[in-house]
């Protein structure tokens, strides 16, 4: 049975604000090149004249602005309502963070994966991405949602600030983009719930991730270098793709201190091959494909490593989000606590199920039973 | 002498429509039939219908005794062997190969070309003078020397007649008497020759009976002294024709003389272009 | 025999020469990869007598060439000849020596299959089956298409439906492409359309040969009939040689070498329109002689491909783009040099 966090999200919220609540005008984007379409100006007197009628009730409807991490200028209404995730970490930042004002999701969340998030944002609607030419979603369909502000949270390089902008002048929504490295997780959070209005729940979370990222710290300097497990990242239904260390998609390794065998030229995914493999001869496999992981003891080139035959095979869980680098965000701390208990059992104590639902509880807003935290966790050994 | 092809009340054309009236023509061995005829009047689709390429529109088709329809590839080839007008291929192959490609209808699935093959490939490259060029790829010969190593390809097949199309249509002045002698010559060997033309002259070198185009459909069919002479040709080419004789009493066909505009101009008595 | 033309060496030579590289290369091949198992190992294994340069790995050096190196040097080193076999075979049925064995479309097909395959969270043995079917399928769609397009050149309209139906197949791909989640289904339908050799297994090997063999068996039955494809239609007929059953014997074994080679390796280009050239300027013209020196050459090419891919960097590098890379440069060197092949 699961228990419906007493969290009321409402409530800090109306804590926080300067004014009273209420639908206000759409923000204006400031710095974007050049007048405001024409819609967008029909917009913009309508809002002027609410906003005339508001003040004269005595209720001014304020702004921010701020600078986001492209070194953007975005400004933003004061407590934006509705929020339109760019692509799949900023869904996962927004619904840890607020979730009763997320617009949608970039891909519609499955029925197993909806068991653990709050029923009424896991029914929301599938919205796609926003990623210039790979775009599913279309420009349109975020007006017809009346977004106030769109989150984005990855790389910050220029061909997405230039994305960034260029989405900001045709809807005249305002663009947030986020640095989404790991090590910079704690400033997202708090420029996120900044511009959010949310500075408590921003808090929290912050220092719930300092925490945890303090305690893998700690459990590393703890290791002498012969302790340290090497790692493969199987991905894919060969397992012969992987990601490469000092690439994004492995940093959960860096962090629990394994060493990551892929030490290739390039730090992306990449192809490898059986030999590659065997002449690694890692201490540990990690898996992403859940058909690969079911049959490796099957296959001939696979169980002849003594990883394989000594059972030091794992899955990486994916609900209700990856919890090793799919996507690679916020829900990727799930992954640290849980790899830390696996590949450390003897350094890390306490009972495993109850610390996740913990932090299930804490990010996501549900606590799962313990019978569900089990299920998940035996189908990943 | 065995008569290698009969045809019975010819229609042939496309779309079920004839081009001309019915035809009836026959080939003996040690033959030749010329066809001529102005250009676009059907000389072409007349072969591809006795090859069988082209469905008849009506009438028959007979290649020694058997009907067309009823013959295999393989019998086809035996009876008919054909030289298109310009002959290429794709690819580029050396004498040798391209006159072994005759040979290709005889091979059993999977068989590779033995010795009976390779000696009639001999012969016939012998036979056409064309032993200097074996190993030379057809790009690199003139258009008379590959229309002979077409020639020889279709004498490789060793099939009882030979079908050409205008085979020497795009030859020099020698090269076309030296095709039209080898006709002659196989002749003499006992193949049956069905050849088209568009000079007249060809067919009074090398040919025993005539199959005439005619102006709205018509044809006429009979030996060549009898068809090919100037009051038949003129009708069937639509310009005046008249016959001369060379020094050594052979007849030959030319244009008539170029109306003269008016007094003064030049122009002897000459005759024209002649196309002897 | 035929005597030696100009400055052409004659056939049984040049065979016997390129068999001999092949030997070469294959022994190389055995010797190289990322897991310490030199040549000389590799022989001790074979005639499974002496020790190896480091004895505790001796197991696992039985397994690196019994189950990977050895499956992939001969999967290489077959995918190589099929593809120029077929690619000469197509460029036979087209009578065009810039024929290419998709020309048809069984790499589009075989392409969707596999990446429906991925799409749909299949096993690798099902993935590699919606490839091989894929591709017959697409080339069944084509032919069938092209037989009944009213069009009096059968060649040109089989190559139309090829182009057509082959783009309509690349617009599912990209569609596919667009509907999978970007973190996990796009980079492993990615990977899977670059190509690899990286995860063959003998099951692969096994499966690779025996329908390789087969498509190539219609090839190798009319390899001297073929030549009568580089004439006009009526000429063949007038030959005596039955066109329509050429071309399908042609074209089915093409599409099943192909396709077997698609399902295990994923695309790999040029090696079926590059190497016939090749073998047409080393040994003429005809099929027959071009067949056998292509398979010999595609097989070396490829074989030398694939241990370049495996050997100069940690990660794979794909197949088709190191075939891309070396055969662009050699066609146009090859085009160059003489006017037609």
């Amino acid at each position: 049975m699961d228990r419906r966090s007493s969290f009321d999200t409402d409530s800090v919220r109306h804590a926080e604000l300067a004014g009273p609540p209420g639908p206000g005008p759409r923000g204006v984007p400031a710095g974007a090149a050049g007048a405001p379409r024409a819609p967008g100006r029909r917009r913009f007197v309508a809002a002027g004249l609410a906003a005339a009628a508001a003040s004269a009730a005595g209720a001014v409807r304020a702004q921010i602005a701020t600078t986001d991490d492209a070194g953007r200028r975005v400004t933003a209404a004061r407590t934006p309502r509705r929020v339109f995730p760019a692509g799949a970490p900023a869904s996962v930042f927004l619904y840890c963070m607020a979730p009763d004002r997320l617009l949608g999701w970039p891909r519609a969340v499955r029925p197993e994966e909806a068991a653990f998030l709050l029923p009424q944002v896991a029914a929301l609607p599938e919205v796609g991405r926003l990623t210039g030419r790979g775009s599913t979603a279309k420009l349109e369909a975020v007006l017809a949602l009346q977004a106030d502000l769109i989150v984005d949270v990855g790389s910050i390089a220029p061909t997405y600030a230039s994305l960034a902008e260029q989405v900001q002048r045709q809807t005249g929504i305002p663009y947030l983009l986020l640095d989404g490295a790991f090590e910079h997780t704690e400033a997202t959070l708090r420029r996120l719930g900044q511009v959010l209005g949310l500075t408590a729940r921003a808090e929290s979370l912050a220092r719930g991730t300092r925490a945890r990222l303090d305690a893998a710290a700690e459990l590393r300097a703890g290791l002498a270098e012969g302790d340290r497990p090497r790692v493969l990242f199987a991905r894919g239904p060969t397992g012969l793709a992987t990601a490469a260390a000092g690439g994004l998609n492995a940093e959960v390794l860096e962090q629990v201190g394994a060493i990551n065998v892929a030490r290739l030229e390039a730090p992306n995914l990449s192809q490898i091959s059986f030999e590659q493999v065997l002449a690694w001869n890692p201490d540990w496999i990690l898996a992403s494909d859940p058909a690969f992981f079911a049959g490796i003891r099957r296959r001939a080139v696979w169980s002849a490593l003594p990883a394989v035959r000594a059972r030091r095979v794992l899955l990486a869980p994916s609900l209700p989000f990856g919890w090793f680098d799919t996507p690679p965000a916020l829900n990727r701390l799930v992954g640290i606590e849980w790899l830390s208990a696996m590949l450390y059992p003897k350094r890390v104590r306490g009972p495993l199920e109850e610390r996740l639902a913990d932090t299930f509880e804490w990010l996501y807003w549900r606590r799962p039973s313990i019978a569900q935290m089990r299920a998940l966790l035996a189908a990943g050994r | 002498m065995p008569e290698l092809l009969s045809v019975r009340a010819l229609g042939f054309g496309y779309g079920g429509r004839a081009l001309t009236e019915p035809i009836d023509l026959a080939l003996h061995a040690g033959e030749i039939v010329v066809v001529l005829g102005p250009n676009g009047s059907g000389k072409s689709t007349l072969f591809r219908t006795l090859l069988g390429v082209l469905p008849p529109v009506a009438g028959t088709v007979h290649w020694g005794g058997s009907a067309l329809v009823a013959l295999t590839p393989r019998e086809l080839a035996a009876r008919v062997a054909w030289v298109p007008q310009q002959p290429g291929t794709a690819f580029d192959f050396d004498v040798e190969q391209y006159v072994m490609l005759g040979r290709l209808g005889r091979l059993a699935i999977g068989a590779a070309p033995g010795r009976a093959d390779r000696e009639a490939v001999a012969r016939a490259i012998a036979r056409l003078g064309l032993q200097r060029f074996r190993t030379r790829p057809l790009s690199r010969m003139s258009g008379g020397e590959r229309q002979l190593a077409a020639i020889a390809r279709a004498l490789a097949q060793e099939a009882t007649s030979v079908l050409l199309d205008e085979p020497t249509a795009s030859l020099d002045f020698g090269n076309q008497g030296r095709v039209l002698d080898t006709l002659h010559d196989l002749a003499g060997d006992g193949l049956g020759i069905v050849y088209a033309t568009h000079d007249p002259n060809h067919a009074l070198r090398a040919g025993n009976d005539a199959l005439v185009y005619l102006p709205g459909g018509a044809t006429a069919f009979g030996p060549v002294a009898q068809l090919v002479e100037p009051t038949l040709l003129s009708h069937a080419y639509g310009v005046p024709i008249e016959a001369a004789r060379t020094a050594d009493g052979r007849q030959v066909l030319a244009l008539a003389a170029r109306p003269v505009p008016g007094a003064g101009a030049l122009g002897g008595p000459g005759a024209g272009a002649a196309v002897v | 025999m035929r005597a030696s033309r100009g400055r052409r060496l004659p056939w049984p030579l040049l065979a016997a020469a390129l068999a001999l590289a092949l030997v070469a290369a294959l022994l190389y091949a055995l010797g190289s990869g990322r897991f310490h198992l030199p040549l000389a190992d590799v022989v001790r294994l074979l005639v499974g007598r002496g020790e190896l340069s480091d004895p505790a790995q001796t197991s696992m050096a039985h397994t690196v060439l019994w189950q990977i190196r050895g499956p992939r040097v001969l999967a290489s080193a077959l995918v190589g000849a099929a593809l120029a076999a077929s690619g000469a075979a197509l460029q036979a049925v087209f009578r065009n020596p810039l024929a290419a064995p998709d020309l048809l479309g069984v790499s589009a097909g075989a392409a969707l299959g596999a990446v429906l395959g991925i799409f749909l969270g299949w096993s690798v043995f099902a993935i590699q089956g919606a490839a091989f079917v894929g591709g017959l399928g697409a080339v069944a769609l084509v032919y069938s298409v092209g037989t009944v397009l009213p069009l009096r050149d059968r060649t040109l309209s089989l190559v139309l439906a090829g182009i057509a139906i082959g783009s309509m197949l690349g617009a599912l791909i990209a569609l596919v492409k667009t509907l999978a989640d970007p973190y996990t289904q796009l980079p492993a339908i990615t990977f899977w359309l670059l190509g690899s050799f990286a995860s063959i297994t003998v099951t692969d090997l096994v499966l690779l040969t025996g329908f390789s063999l087969a498509g190539l068996v219609p090839l190798v039955l009319v390899r001297w009939r073929a030549d009568a494809l580089a004439l006009s239609d009526d000429e063949v007929h007038a030959l005596g040689v039955r066109l329509p059953v050429l071309r399908l014997a042609l074209v089915c074994g093409a599409t099943l070498a192909t396709t077997a080679t698609v399902a295990a390796a994923g695309i790999i280009g040029w090696i079926g329109l590059v190497v016939p050239h090749a073998a047409r300027l080393l040994a003429g013209a005809s099929f027959a002689r071009v067949l056998p020196i292509s398979m010999l050459l595609g097989a070396l090419l490829m074989l030398l491909i694939d241990t370049l891919g495996r050997s100069i960097a940690q990660a794979e590098v794909p197949p088709g783009v190191l075939t891309a890379l070396v055969g662009a440069p050699v066609l146009f060197a090859l085009m160059l040099r003489r006017g037609d092949a």
